[in-house]
């Protein structure tokens, strides 16, 4: 190996491991963040081991960067105001003393909790060109909801989980395929 | 075609938000430039070695560096430290061989104590501290002089000469 290709080599791996220790940071604060709703009530947790699937999936999320970065910001803040709104308002569906009543776990609650999500969560997207980044960003913004939001309505019933994300998904790739062609219209 | 300055910022800014794409051509465009400064300082596996440590050290803060900010002074700031932190590693080493004689006439006792001459002086400043001998060294136009003030050079050969004056078994002298 000659010495070139061996210091892009070690830099290569120096700067993988610059960008950890950014998303060491990343995810601590999100992390944080969840904890912090926990010891405050405002939401909770299927199990404090979650934390632990949580802090793992934003560290991934925080080292990848880019554009998976800032679609897992626009994640972040649909999946947080779900946490931190009540239940009650934003998901009846989900609450407990909603699951006593089948009648009262509607997965169409979940959908529309997850379409008024889904709005905040385009409108965060980053402006993108081509399908390549949309995917990635799409994906940031997927992985982070799911990690803040759907597992929270596993615990309950499968059907509203998938419900408030689909219905939050579909409105973000509706309303982000709009923002771009906007876009693309006005530039045309 | 190389990038231009501009370029590099932004090859930089993108690789700063975890773009990997950008890393590849901003390695090409900044490695023969941290060889080419380290090599005006070190010899070429030291230079090598300088260089690799200049690029790990830019490429582990890639993460912090501000957007928009320019690269080549954070990046020369970054070569420059890597090849004094070489320089001070690899202790200077004065050739006294290539002195011009240090006693007139040329028969043979006095070339004798000429050599002996040369190997106490080599000996003196071998045994010097890393600033003293890199002081001497840059006198003797052996090694280049060390980023210094003027003042705080002068000072630190004056300090030098004093533990050479010592070592060869003159006094200190104030």
């Amino acid at each position: 190996m000659s010495a070139e290709a061996a210091a892009m080599s070690r830099a290569r791996r120096a700067y993988e491991l610059g960008m950890l220790r950014l998303g060491l940071l990343r995810a601590s604060l999100v992390t944080g963040t969840v904890a912090l709703l926990i010891v405050l009530e405002v939401t909770r947790l299927p199990s404090p081991a979650w934390l632990a699937l949580v802090f793992l999936l934003w560290l991934g999320l925080g080292w990848r960067g880019a554009l998976v970065w800032r679609g897992a910001l626009g994640g972040l803040a649909g999946g947080l105001a779900a946490l931190a709104l009540p239940l009650t308002l934003l998901r009846p569906c989900c609450t407990p003393e909603a699951m006593a009543s089948a009648a009262s776990c509607s997965p169409q609650t979940c959908v529309g909790a997850g379409m008024i999500l889904g709005v905040a969560v385009a409108a965060m997207m980053p402006r993108v060109r081509g399908i390549g980044e949309w995917s990635r960003a799409a994906g940031g913004a997927l992985l982070a909801v799911v990690s803040l939001v759907a597992f929270r309505c596993t615990t309950l019933f499968v059907g509203e989980s998938v419900g408030l994300v689909g219905g939050m998904l579909a409105t973000a790739a509706g309303v982000s395929v709009a923002r771009a062609w906007w876009s693309k219209r006005a530039l045309s | 075609m190389p990038p231009s300055e501009r370029d590099l910022d932004q090859l930089m800014s993108r690789l700063a938000v975890g773009d990997r794409a950008a890393f590849e051509p901003l390695f090409r465009a900044l490695y023969p430039r941290a060889l080419a400064t380290a090599r005006r300082c070190l010899d070429a596996q030291a230079a090598d070695d300088a260089a690799q440590s200049t690029l790990m050290k830019l490429f582990a803060r890639a993460p912090d560096f501000a957007r928009g900010s320019p690269v080549l002074p954070w990046f020369y700031a970054i070569a420059g430290n890597e090849v004094r932190a070489a320089r001070r590693r690899v202790k200077p080493h004065a050739d006294v061989d290539g002195l011009p004689s240090l006693v007139a006439g040329g028969d043979p006792e006095q070339a004798a104590v000429e050599g002996e001459l040369r190997a106490a002086l080599g000996q003196a400043i071998e045994a010097l501290d890393a600033p003293a001998a890199e002081a001497i060294a840059a006198m003797l136009g052996e090694s280049v002089r060390p980023v210094l003030a003027s003042a705080a050079f002068r000072k630190r050969v004056s300090r030098a000469y004093a533990k050479l004056r010592v070592l060869l078994g003159g006094h200190h002298e104030r």
